[in-house]
């Protein structure tokens, strides 16, 4: 133990100086959301890698560029294009600041999977803290709606083509009532469509909805659920830490500097690296809207090409079946496993690691051996043309990839008995799978969604 | 026909309370012959004269559990007497069906029809269209094919997910996702659920060539030149 941790612990340190740690934080509005004193397992930089912080910083950021932004943009279909030309071209340091507000909405993504894969993998939804698992789940949300939505205001060839795209995904319900005879009964596709974009096509409706939930209702939500989240740590005992006897028993320490000192670090260095890599990258801005003609290939942003890829599979199966039944799972973990022995261990020991190494292999063979079937074979249309539309919603690579991993799940739960490494098998293989949908979408789609190297 | 789906998917959205209104429903049924004896002990100052809802789950007896309705299983619903729970319930389930209602018209207002308007668009003159070629019309998303003695207009919206399709050799390929369709519009492969639409073509009383995008036709309806 360090001298300064031994200064920290309890006892050690003159009554007068424990007071005045203990206040510091309860007497301060800002500082009052972290406990007078923290367990020292919280504080390893390995089991959390501050992900959760970084987050909530990256939001501050995006909050205070969005505000900055917004004084310069005009969300009408003839003027949003060349409002982001202005703040661009035009506006004093405009381009830095759309550029980190870009940037650190992909940080957003990046580090939200990272944070999600973090608790998932330490078991951190376990110990009664179910609820805060399905709040992050919800905020996880929240963030991929806020990027999508964040990129329909420029009003350029992106913008337009990937909503008229995330509308149609959401109007791909009416596949499934086409095939059923019943779309002019209840018309599920066409309703959440005009509940998204006001209307059949994108225009002036969509940009006012997607203006008015980009800056006032997820922000306003994603606030308000962040509070929440960061409340529940602390109701439920701070941060997730082995039930071990001697991590269990550790004297505490005062959060108060010693705490305040890493945020203060880690707020510094996200900051400095977002403005540093804003000097360099630049946020796209594509040719103005032209609702005739879509880029080819459209491409969505990065971290919706594996749902894009999913997509050119089945509309209905890709973009609404399989991301339903996976955030169904991600929110039914905590409620369906309950093995509190695994809580706080990275990976639940060495037979979690195997399974986890055992499902990113299945999942690698089961993509890549479907998508090379398709890519090299084609895939139900190119062997029996005129086949049902039922077949090609029913098999394709997006749900026989989610039928096995389910079936390997369920494998592993009779094979070890354990509900947790049931759920470690299917969360790491469908991550797996949805990684390399990803980079095929990314690196292996070129004109008219061919495959080819990009 | 669109007007039949509303209702029914504000029906489904309020099946929460609904369910709720029928427990309700189903507790104050078998309480009917002791209503009177309840607001009788509502001027007595009896102890047991407040209604309550007493849940067996698993073994186990929660009290008042029917407030969770989306999550228990009902293994007995015994019914004691509680003032204070019975008027819990009718306020609740009024709250319920009050929220149901805001609910409701709150969601209206993101779905409204626009005021219908015309979708009968002018496409060009006929001497516009080459004999033989399928031509673009970017307003209207359509593309004109013109024959020695017909003309007909076939939709340029992919069916996947509404990207404007491309014309090739021998029929049309959408750009997004890849799905091919046939010259008749018939999907020949890629992720399209359905063949592309066509649309009646008239002739405006000023000579111009007019699509109705409002009237689906099929690829053998023609419309004959003169």
């Amino acid at each position: 133990m360090t001298e300064a941790q031994t200064n920290m612990k309890e006892g050690s340190a003159p009554d007068q100086y424990r007071r005045e740690r203990v206040r510091r934080v309860t007497q301060n509005f800002f500082l009052h959301i972290h406990a007078t004193r923290v367990h020292p397992f919280s504080l390893i930089p390995t089991y959390t890698f501050g992900l959760g912080i970084i987050l909530g910083f990256l939001f501050l950021v995006m909050i205070l560029t969005g505000v900055l932004l917004m004084l310069h943009y005009t969300p009408s279909v003839e003027a949003a294009y060349n409002s982001v030309k202005d703040i661009v071209h035009v506006v004093p340091g405009g381009r830095i600041i759309r550029n980190m507000h870009r940037l650190a909405s992909n940080a957003m993504v990046i580090v939200v999977l990272l944070h999600l894969l973090r608790v998932f993998y330490t078991g951190s939804y376990l110990g009664g803290r179910s609820l805060n698992w399905v709040i992050g789940v919800v905020m996880f949300v929240l963030v991929l709606l806020m990027s999508f939505s964040g990129y329909l205001l420029p009003w350029d060839q992106l913008s337009y083509w990937a909503v008229t795209i995330g509308s149609n995904i959401a109007a791909s319900a009416r596949e499934l009532t086409d095939l059923l005879g019943i779309t002019s009964v209840i018309d599920v596709g066409g309703f959440l469509q005009r509940l998204l974009i006001g209307g059949d096509t994108v225009g002036q409706a969509a940009l006012t909805r997607f203006f008015m939930l980009h800056v006032i209702f997820l922000p306003v939500t994603l606030m308000v659920l962040t509070a929440v989240h960061f409340w529940r740590i602390r109701k439920d005992g701070g941060l997730s830490r082995p039930a071990k006897e001697s991590v269990q028993n550790a004297e505490k320490l005062y959060s108060w500097p010693v705490v305040m000192w890493a945020e203060l670090a880690i707020l510094v260095s996200t900051v400095a690296l977002l403005l540093l890599f804003s000097f360099f990258i630049e946020a796209p801005l594509l040719e103005q809207a032209n609702p005739a003609y879509p880029e080819n290939p459209a491409k969505s942003p990065w971290y919706f090409l594996g749902i894009q890829e999913l997509v050119s599979y089945s509309a209905f199966a890709g973009g609404l079946l399989i991301p339903v039944l996976f955030l169904s799972f991600l929110f039914s973990v905590p409620y369906k496993d309950r093995e509190e022995k695994y809580v706080g261990i990275w990976f639940s020991g060495k037979e979690g690691l195997r399974i986890t190494l055992h499902s990113v292999v299945l999942a690698l063979v089961v993509v890549l051996l479907q998508v090379f079937v398709l890519v090299r074979f084609g895939w139900l249309r190119d062997w029996l043309p005129g086949i049902s539309q039922w077949f090609v919603l029913l098999f394709n690579p997006a749900t026989i990839t989610g039928l096995l991993l389910i079936l390997w799940s369920m494998r592993i739960r009779k094979r070890t008995g354990s509900t947790r490494m049931a759920a470690i098998a299917l969360f790491t293989a469908a991550m797996v799978a949805l990684i390399i949908f990803t980079v095929i979408g990314i690196w292996f789609r070129v004109e008219n969604w061919e495959f080819g190297v990009v | 026909m669109q007007l039949a789906t509303e209702p029914f998917i504000y029906f489904l959205l309020s099946l929460p309370s609904l369910k709720y209104l029928f427990l309700m429903m189903r507790g104050s049924c078998s309480l009917l012959p002791i209503i009177p004896e309840v607001l009788l002990h509502t001027f007595t100052d009896s102890k047991f004269s407040v209604l309550c809802v007493i849940i067996v789950q698993n073994g186990l007896i929660q009290k008042d559990s029917i407030y969770f309705y989306g999550s228990v299983k009902y293994d007995h619903i015994f019914i004691a007497m509680e003032r204070r729970g019975f008027i819990r319930r009718i306020s609740l389930t009024l709250v319920s069906v009050a929220g149901a209602i805001l609910g409701v018209s709150f969601l209206r207002q993101f779905s409204h029809e626009r005021a219908g308007r015309s979708r009968r668009i002018k496409v060009g003159k006929l001497s516009d269209f080459p004999v033989d070629t399928y031509t673009f019309i970017g307003d209207a998303k359509v593309y004109i094919y013109r024959d020695h003695e017909s003309v007909q207009a076939v939709s340029a919206i992919c069916t996947h997910l509404g990207c404007t399709i491309l014309r090739t050799m021998d029929g049309f390929e959408c750009p997004c996702h890849g799905s091919c369709y046939s010259d008749d519009g018939v999907v020949l492969s890629g992720p399209a659920p359905r063949a592309l639409s066509w649309y009646r073509v008239e002739r405006a009383p000023d000579g111009m060539i007019l699509v109705d995008l409002d009237v689906v036709t099929v690829a053998d309806e023609k419309f004959y030149i003169t």
